[in-house]
């Protein structure tokens, strides 16, 4: 099998009720996102997020962190249940095993804990944890920004391991869209930005986004806006692929515009 | 700053820790080799202190949850868990 769908959305949601019905329309739409994921019956989750510094210490992160672990106890941020949710241990060796091959410095981490940035999406897209997750982490907020072309080419490496693999593997990017964190700009979002993003992704065209600069999209999108490489690394995984937004809310009340998308395995952009 | 961010490291995964500081954040500061500069800020605890003080972003969100363990009923995901368990399947 190979990659059979391709989301990315939002990881965070604040208190119910504090962004009136934008917020349950953000809502709603990440319960989409899982449905349309539990439709696809994949055998692995991949979520692909940020470690908000529960892991590691800053100045101290991996650029890119693969969790190797078929237990993955959750931190519990956020209120958020600590209940234990499926790893894939064997499936996230062989991942790191092949991005090194390709020359990308990943680090195995046996003792990961999952922050909000991975338990939100893994519980959105499956509230009983019952399919396998694969965290991969991605240093978004570290001094070194990871570039967008080097998250494409991690999704590459990914898509090309799942090509030679029996199982269905569904790909998440998470994070973003623009956010200004603990800067005077907190509580901008910048929805133009927001906008090209998504529109970018669901035309086929993501490869686009990897003529990005980091710095360029920290400028746009703020220091919290470079979660946007997780998308990227994402739409590296279905390459052409078009797709369809599934919400989108520019929220000052919750400091962030929320995004939600979904990229559709098999339906390749019709070059113009 | 790294004395400051391994402390705050230090309040997420030490829990005894994390329990002395939110009972009495200054004896705790006061116990740190911080600066009388540093630990009023950090005593404050208010993101204009933090960011002057040069913390990193989202060490700030995560010191300010320790400094003011209230904020969690702002960013709490409680609410919607009965929502995603009555998802189907």
């Amino acid at each position: 099998m190979s990659i059979v769908g391709g989301f990315a959305t939002a990881h965070i949601m604040m208190k119910r009720g504090s962004a009136g019905a934008a917020g349950e329309r953000v809502f709603a739409g990440m319960k989409e996102i899982g449905r349309r994921i539990r439709a696809l019956s994949p055998d692995l989750i991949v979520i692909i997020s940020s470690d908000h510094y529960y892991n590691f210490r800053i100045g101290h992160a991996p650029r890119v962190a693969i969790a190797a672990s078929d237990v993955l106890e959750p931190f519990g941020d956020m209120q958020l249940p600590r209940d234990p949710l499926p790893g894939w241990a064997d499936y996230a060796l062989a991942f790191a095993s092949a991005a090194r091959g390709a020359g990308l410095p990943v680090e195995v981490l046996t003792d990961y804990r999952p922050d909000h940035g991975v338990v939100i999406p893994a519980l959105v897209a499956d509230p009983q944890r019952r399919t396998p997750i694969l965290p991969v982490i991605i240093d978004t907020g570290g001094e070194a920004m990871p570039e967008p072309r080097e998250a494409w080419a991690l999704g590459t490496v990914l898509r090309q391991l799942a090509d030679v693999r029996p199982e269905r593997v569904v790909v998440v990017g998470t994070g973003g869209l623009s956010h200004w964190l603990g800067v005077p700009e907190m509580g901008r979002v910048n929805e133009a930005f927001d906008r090209r993003v998504i529109d970018t992704l669901i035309a086929g065209r993501g490869e686009a986004l990897t003529n990005w600069a980091a710095a360029d999209v920290r400028a746009e999108g703020g220091n919290g806006g470079l979660e946007i490489v997780n998308w990227v690394m994402m739409a590296a995984t279905l390459p052409g692929c078009t797709g369809e937004q599934v919400y989108y809310e520019a929220l000052p009340e919750w400091v962030t515009g929320m995004g939600g998308i979904e990229l559709f395995a098999g339906r390749e952009r019709v070059a113009a | 700053m790294d004395h400051i961010h391994a402390f705050v490291h230090r309040l997420q995964h030490d829990r005894d820790l994390r329990a002395r500081f939110e009972a009495d954040p200054a004896s705790v500061l006061g116990d740190q080799p911080f600066s009388d500069d540093e630990r009023a800020m950090l005593d404050a605890g208010d993101f204009g202190a933090l960011g002057a003080l040069g913390m990193h972003p989202l060490a700030q969100m995560v010191y300010g949850l320790a400094r003011h363990p209230a904020m969690i009923e702002q960013i709490s995901f409680r609410d919607y868990l009965g929502d995603l368990t009555e998802e189907p399947r």
